[in-house]
């Protein structure tokens, strides 16, 4: 069975007609992990036993005739900082070893609730912090089309492994692009859903006026069917709020024509013309967007001012909620521990249990924040910030979607951004001002440059995901 | 342009740094701020404000929910030092 043509549709198709089993299709994602897990190392670990019982009692249920879930036995991969309750959960960080997760994140819930197959939990930049998952505390992720080069990050070993076969789909996290980058580098699709839309209890905070969980899948299709899972009002998130559900069968429709005629999609100048970027990245999304057009969508130039901003903005309000949410790894709570008096405890174990990217952002943070700095930087950001949503909804008043690059360049090599980390945060240019507006927002694969795949992303107005995985659909 | 004081924010991080990542940090936050100076630039018409949308429908009922046994007791595995129920912390008054 080939993992990587099978769509989440087809699978349950096949299952439900008896042509394959639960447990065959955990097998074909075991086997690949198995076959290519030494060159690619998308996981920290893999849940074969419990995996199996699941698919097992899925094909139980099934050959009985017993009613099963809407993602019965399909795998899915977890991205490490998301909680599973008793399993080891690291943030890929060396500071919580060797926790385990004391109740289950709400999306953990959800995914067991309609019977999917947890298979394992996959390497992600240390508490999410990076754009390569080079700064794992426990060894980076390959990307699966050419080893030598990273799968981006942080969530990159889900975008990794769904690449390689090794999962019909992923969660993965997005704080400023940390789903839509390493989809676009690994040529898989990444949903950064509404700021909202989706509960965060259970995911370990990083910068929580902007993190979000969402899907990685083969296709849009995928993406929709666990969105319409994941999605919905918490009372364990109080900034989760109530929605109409995602409508997975109004999306991937092809055949209907009249939706991208209905459609103005807008192309933010400020996003083409940025320095650094990989004129070829640039051609294939214009041709793309050329295509849209003439199967009948509008494409009009808008022009984003704001947004040129948008990274600066990001590396100043994210560390700083960075370093206030890591404030909990203490030493005291859970995991390492070194040191006796608490002063100590804390220095020791915070010094010895986090690495360089984490520790700078930290730093970077705790200055934006501290007395004599924060107006010029903290407050400042947070004004700029307002400034970017308010353009975005502007720009919205006029055109139905916003559509650009997801990243300026392909996949780098490792080790080639790592000791700069100006140019490593290039690589988010693009996906933060969804994250600082709070919009939805896609990456779709494009084409290759170089063998190398490229995504174009597209973004809508809020809880608008339905118009947006419609029309990432038409890619 | 800020004057970095890396001693005072390593205390308030409570972190440590190496030589090694003294030698290299320094830099790469001044890098940062100098790319995230262009803020200053930015003509801002909003004044910051602290937003929270949340409502009262938003939120739940002000009532205390008991934690369940299971949940407790994977808690306390997890802490590094407890004692009869409780978690155990150093000292925080010096004798």
């Amino acid at each position: 069975m080939d993992i990587q043509e099978l769509t989440i549709e087809q699978a349950l198709a096949k299952m439900e007609s008896g042509e394959v089993t639960a447990v065959g299709i955990l097998d074909a994602c075991l086997k690949n992990i198995v076959d290519q897990e030494d060159d690619v190392h998308a996981f920290l670990e893999v849940w074969e036993k419990d995996a199996k019982k699941q698919a097992k009692s899925v094909d139980d249920r099934r050959a009985n005739g017993k009613p099963v879930g809407l993602l019965a036995g399909i795998p899915i991969a977890v991205k490490d900082n998301i909680l599973y309750v008793d399993h080891v959960v690291s943030g890929a960080s060396k500071i919580l070893e060797p926790y385990k997760a004391a109740y289950s994140a709400t999306v953990v819930e959800k995914l067991l609730a309609e019977d999917a197959v947890l298979i394992g939990r996959t390497n992600c930049d240390e508490f999410a912090c990076g754009g390569s998952t080079e700064n794992s505390g426990f060894g980076p992720t390959h990307n699966p089309h050419e080893p030598t080069r990273v799968p981006g990050g942080s969530s990159g070993g889900s975008a990794a492994a769904v690449a390689a076969g090794m999962c019909l789909a992923a969660l993965g996290s997005d704080t400023g692009g940390s789903i839509r980058q390493p989809a676009s580098f690994c040529g898989v699709v990444g949903l950064k859903p509404t700021y909202g839309r989706v509960s965060r209890y259970g995911l370990m905070s990083m910068s929580s006026s902007l993190d979000q969980i969402g899907p990685i899948g083969k296709n849009v299709d995928d993406c929709a069917r666990i969105l319409n899972v994941i999605e919905g009002k918490d009372d364990m998130d109080a900034t989760s709020v109530s929605h109409a559900p995602t409508s997975v069968e109004a999306v991937a429709h092809f055949e209907d024509s009249s939706f991208l005629s209905e459609m103005t999609i807008g192309v933010p100048k400020e996003f083409f013309d940025t320095e650094g970027i990989d004129p070829a990245v640039a051609e294939m999304v214009r041709e793309k967007i050329v295509s849209l057009e003439t199967r009948g969508a509008t494409i009009k130039e808008i022009s984003l001012a704001h947004s040129a901003h948008a990274l600066a903005t990001y590396y100043v309000l994210m560390p700083s909620e960075v370093s206030s949410n890591t404030a909990r790894y203490d030493g005291v709570r859970y995991g390492l521990s070194e040191g006796t008096s608490l002063d100590e405890v804390y220095v020791k174990t915070r010094t010895a249990g986090f690495g360089a990217e984490v520790k700078r952002r930290i730093l970077l943070g705790t200055f934006a924040l501290s007395e004599g700095y924060v107006d010029a930087y903290y407050k400042k950001s947070v004004a700029v910030r307002q400034e970017i949503e308010q353009e975005f909804l502007q720009a919205f008043d006029e055109v139905d979607v916003i559509v650009s690059p997801t990243s300026p360049v392909t996949a780098f090599k490792l080790g080639e951004r790592i000791a700069d980390p100006i140019t490593m945060y290039l690589s988010d240019v693009y996906t933060v001002s969804a994250n600082l507006a709070g919009i939805p927002a896609i990456s779709v694969p494009c084409g290759e440059v170089d063998g190398l795949p490229v995504g174009i992303q597209f973004m809508t107005p809020h809880f608008k995901e339905d118009r947006l995985l419609h029309i990432a659909s038409y890619i | 342009m800020s004057d970095l004081n890396l001693k005072n924010i390593e205390a308030l991080s409570k972190l440590s740094l190496t030589k090694e990542e003294q030698k290299a940090i320094p830099d790469q936050i001044e890098s940062i701020l100098e790319y995230v100076d262009q803020l200053q630039e930015v003509d801002v018409k909003v004044e910051h404000t602290h937003r929270n949308t949340l409502t009262s429908s938003d939120l739940r009922e002000d009532v205390a929910v008991e934690t369940s046994p299971e949940v407790r007791e994977r808690l306390f595995e997890n802490m590094p030092r407890s004692e009869g129920g409780y978690l155990e912390v150093p000292e925080v008054f010096e004798a």
